[in-house]
C-alpha cells in the first residue's frame, strides 16, 4: 500500500506540474507586453529595464515559472485589476459559498440519483426503468444553465415559491442546488443501474436470497454496498463535473461564489482572476483525484497489488 | 439434459421481458427522429443565408420583444419572438447552428482524430514514450474543459478559432486513452508479427493494419460526443468567453434573455430548446450507432 500511494503521489505530482506550466504558457500568451502596459508611453529606458527586472522578465522562461509557482504554494495569487485587492482574500470570502453549494448538489445527487439507480436495476425492462432511462437522456441533453433559467422562471418568477438567487436562508439553497445536482444524477444512476444489474447476478446476492433474506435486505444493503465501489472510480470525473457545473450554475442564480468569481472575471477582463482560479481548481482537482485513487485501492485490494 | 436445460434458459428471460421494451427495441433499429433533427439542423445551418427572413445581427427597435407567433400579439413574419434588440429569434438559432456545428465539427477534426493518432502511436510504441504521454493525457482529462476554454479565451482573446483550441486542447487526451487501449490488446496479435515479417515500416503497420481496426470504436466515440461538445461551447458563450456578440450562439442567446424572464420568456427558453433538442439528437444517434458498431461498449 505505501508503496501504491508513493508512486500515486509521484504521479499526481507530474500531473500538476504538466497542467501547471501549460496555465503559466497560456497565461503568458497575452500578446501585450505587460510592461508597455504599465508604464506611460514616454517612459525613459531605464525604467523599462528595472521594470522588467522587478517583474522578473528579464530572467530565463523557467525561472520565471520557478517564482511564479513558488509564490502560488506560499498563497499568493496576486492582485486582482478591478477591485485592486489580493486575490486570496476575494477567494477566502467566497470558497466556503462554494463549499455549501457543492455539498448540497452532492447531497442531492445522491438521495436522488442512487434511488432511482437501484430500481432501476431491479425493476429492470419495466415502465420504471424505461422512465428513468427516458430522463436520463433528457437530462443529459439538457444544459445546466438553461435548466436553471427555466427552474428561476417556474418557481421564482411565475409561481413565486422560491427565491431566484443570492445567498440567503435554507429556501435559497433548492433550485441552485437542485440544478447543479441534476448535472450529475443522470450519471450516477447510469453507474448505478449497470453495477447494481452485475452485483444482483453475482452469487453471494443468490446466496443471502437463499439463506431467506427479506428481498429488500438483499438489494439495499448486500447488493448496494458492492455496487458502489465503481462510483468511487468515477468520483474524481465527477467533481470535475461539479467545478465546471458550479461556473455556470453560481452564474445562473447570482451565488457568490468562486464560479461567479470566474464569470466577473470573464466580464471585467481581469486577467489574474482568472488565471489563479485556475490554477488552484488545478491543484484541486489533482489532490483530490490522488485522494479518491487512495481510497479506492483502500477499498478494491487488487488495484494495491496490481501494481 | 441438455435439452432439458436449454428450454429453462429460454423459458426465464423471455417471458419476463416486457412488451414495452420490444417496442423500444423496434423504433431504435432505425433512429428516425434523432436523424430527422441532425439533418434538419444541419440544413438549417448550411443554408442559413437562404432560409432566414431578417439579419441575424441588425437591430430593430421597433420590433423589440415581440412573442411567438401562438402567443397574443405575436406574429408569424417572427415565428419565434424577437429578442430585447428586435431581432428575430429563428434566424438567430439558424446562424446559431452555424456556430455550434463549426466548433462541434472542427473540434472533434481536430482533438478526435488526432487523439486517435496520438493513442494509436503511443500503446504502438509503447515504452518510455507511452508513459510520458499517458501522464500528459492524465493531466489534460482531470482538467474540466470548459476552464481551460475560459482561461485561453479570457487571456488570447474571444473569437471561434480560440474556442476550437481550448477544446480540443483538453478533448484528444480521451481518445489517445481509448484507442491507445485498443491499441495494445490488438499489436499482440499475430496479423502484426506478420506483418512486421513480411517487411512492413511501423507507419504503415500503424496506417494500414492497426487504424482500421480502431476506426468504429473512434467514430462512436466521436458520434457520442458532439452534444456534450455543443453543451461546452453553448455554455462559453452564455458565460461569454464563445464567440464575441452580435454573433448569435446558443449559449448567449439564451443569456441574452436572462433579464426578461418575467414578461418575455421566449427569448431565454427558445433558444435553450434547440440546444436541448439538437443534443438529444446527436445523444439518441450515437447511442444507436454505438449499438451498432461497437456493441461491447453497450451499457447494460
Amino acid at each position: 500500500m505505501q508503496r501504491y500511494i508513493i508512486i500515486r503521489l509521484f504521479q499526481s505530482l507530474i500531473t500538476f506540474l504538466v497542467l501547471s506550466v501549460v496555465i503559466f504558457v497560456i497565461s503568458r500568451a497575452t500578446g501585450a507586453d505587460p510592461v508597455e502596459l504599465m508604464l506611460p508611453e514616454d517612459a525613459p529606458e531605464e525604467a523599462r529595464v528595472s521594470m522588467r527586472a522587478y517583474l522578473g522578465l528579464d530572467k530565463p522562461v523557467y525561472v520565471q515559472y520557478g517564482r511564479y509557482i513558488s509564490r502560488f504554494l506560499q498563497g499568493d495569487l496576486g492582485e486582482s485589476i478591478r477591485l485592486r485587492q489580493p486575490i486570496v482574500g476575494i477567494v477566502k470570502e467566497r470558497a466556503a459559498n462554494s463549499v455549501k453549494l457543492g455539498l448540497s448538489a452532492i447531497a442531492i445527487t445522491i438521495l436522488l440519483g442512487v434511488p432511482l439507480g437501484v430500481v432501476a436495476a431491479v425493476k429492470r425492462d419495466t415502465i420504471v426503468d424505461t422512465g428513468a432511462k427516458v430522463v436520463a437522456v433528457l437530462g443529459q441533453s439538457m444544459p445546466a444553465f438553461w435548466l436553471g433559467i427555466v427552474l428561476i422562471q417556474v418557481f421564482a418568477a411565475r409561481l413565486n415559491w422560491l427565491p431566484a438567487g443570492g445567498l440567503g436562508g435554507p429556501e435559497h439553497y433548492i433550485l441552485p442546488a437542485f440544478t447543479l445536482g441534476a448535472f450529475l444524477v443522470t450519471g450516477i444512476m447510469r453507474l448505478i443501474r449497470s453495477s447494481m444489474l452485475e452485483t444482483l447476478d453475482s452469487e453471494y446476492v443468490k446466496l443471502a436470497r437463499v439463506k431467506g433474506l427479506p428481498e429488500w435486505k438483499v438489494v439495499w444493503k448486500h447488493a448496494l454496498r458492492n455496487a458502489l465501489i465503481p462510483v468511487v472510480t468515477f468520483a474524481g470525473t465527477y467533481l470535475g463535473l461539479l467545478l465546471a457545473g458550479a461556473i455556470v450554475v453560481e452564474t445562473v442564480f447570482a451565488w457568490p461564489g468562486l464560479g461567479d468569481l470566474v464569470y466577473r472575471g470573464i466580464a471585467w477582463r481581469d486577467y489574474p482572476i482568472i488565471q489563479s482560479l485556475v490554477l488552484l481548481i488545478a491543484l484541486v482537482v489533482t489532490v483530490s483525484n490522488f485522494v479518491v485513487d487512495i481510497l479506492y485501492a483502500y477499498i478494491n485490494p487488487r488495484i494495491r497489488y496490481g501494481t | 439434459m441438455i435439452i432439458t436445460r436449454r428450454v429453462q434458459t429460454i423459458a426465464g428471460p423471455i417471458l419476463t421481458r416486457g412488451g414495452a421494451t420490444t417496442l423500444v427495441r423496434g423504433l431504435r433499429r432505425v433512429p428516425i427522429i434523432p436523424l430527422l433533427i441532425i439533418v434538419g439542423v444541419v440544413f438549417m445551418a448550411v443554408f442559413a443565408d437562404v432560409l432566414a427572413a431578417h439579419s441575424p445581427t441588425l437591430p430593430s427597435l421597433t420590433h423589440r420583444l415581440k412573442p411567438p407567433f401562438w402567443e397574443e400579439g405575436g406574429s408569424l413574419s417572427y415565428p419565434l419572438g424577437t429578442d430585447p434588440l428586435g431581432r428575430d429569434i429563428l434566424t438567430r438559432i439558424m446562424f446559431g447552428a452555424r456556430v455550434s456545428l463549426t466548433v462541434a465539427a472542427l473540434t472533434l477534426l481536430l482533438g478526435g482524430v488526432g487523439g486517435a493518432i496520438i493513442g494509436l502511436f503511443s500503446g504502438y510504441m509503447g515504452g518510455k514514450i507511452d508513459a510520458l504521454i499517458m501522464r500528459v493525457a492524465d493531466a489534460a482529462l482531470a482538467f474540466p474543459i470548459i476552464l481551460l476554454a475560459i482561461l485561453l479565451v479570457a487571456t488570447i482573446g474571444a473569437g471561434l478559432t480560440n474556442v476550437i483550441y481550448a477544446i480540443a486542447m483538453v478533448l484528444w487526451a480521451r481518445y489517445a486513452r481509448v484507442i491507445r487501449g485498443e491499441v495494445l490488446a490488438l499489436k499482440e496479435a499475430d496479423f502484426v508479427a506478420r506483418a512486421r515479417v513480411a517487411g512492413c515500416s511501423h507507419v504503415r503497420i500503424m496506417a494500414v493494419h492497426l487504424f482500421p481496426n480502431v476506426v468504429n470504436t473512434l467514430i462512436v466515440l466521436i458520434t457520442l460526443e458532439v452534444g456534450s461538445i455543443i453543451i461546452i461551447e453553448a455554455s462559453l458563450s452564455f458565460l461569454g468567453a464563445g464567440v464575441p456578440p452580435p454573433n448569435p450562439a446558443w449559449g448567449s442567446m439564451v443569456s441574452d434573455g436572462r433579464d426578461y424572464i418575467v414578461d418575455a420568456w421566449w427569448v431565454s427558453l427558445i433558444p435553450g430548446l434547440a440546444i436541448m433538442l439538437v443534443v438529444l439528437g446527436f445523444n439518441l444517434f450515437g447511442d444507436w450507432l454505438r449499438d451498432r458498431l461497437d456493441p461491447k461498449r453497450r451499457q447494460l
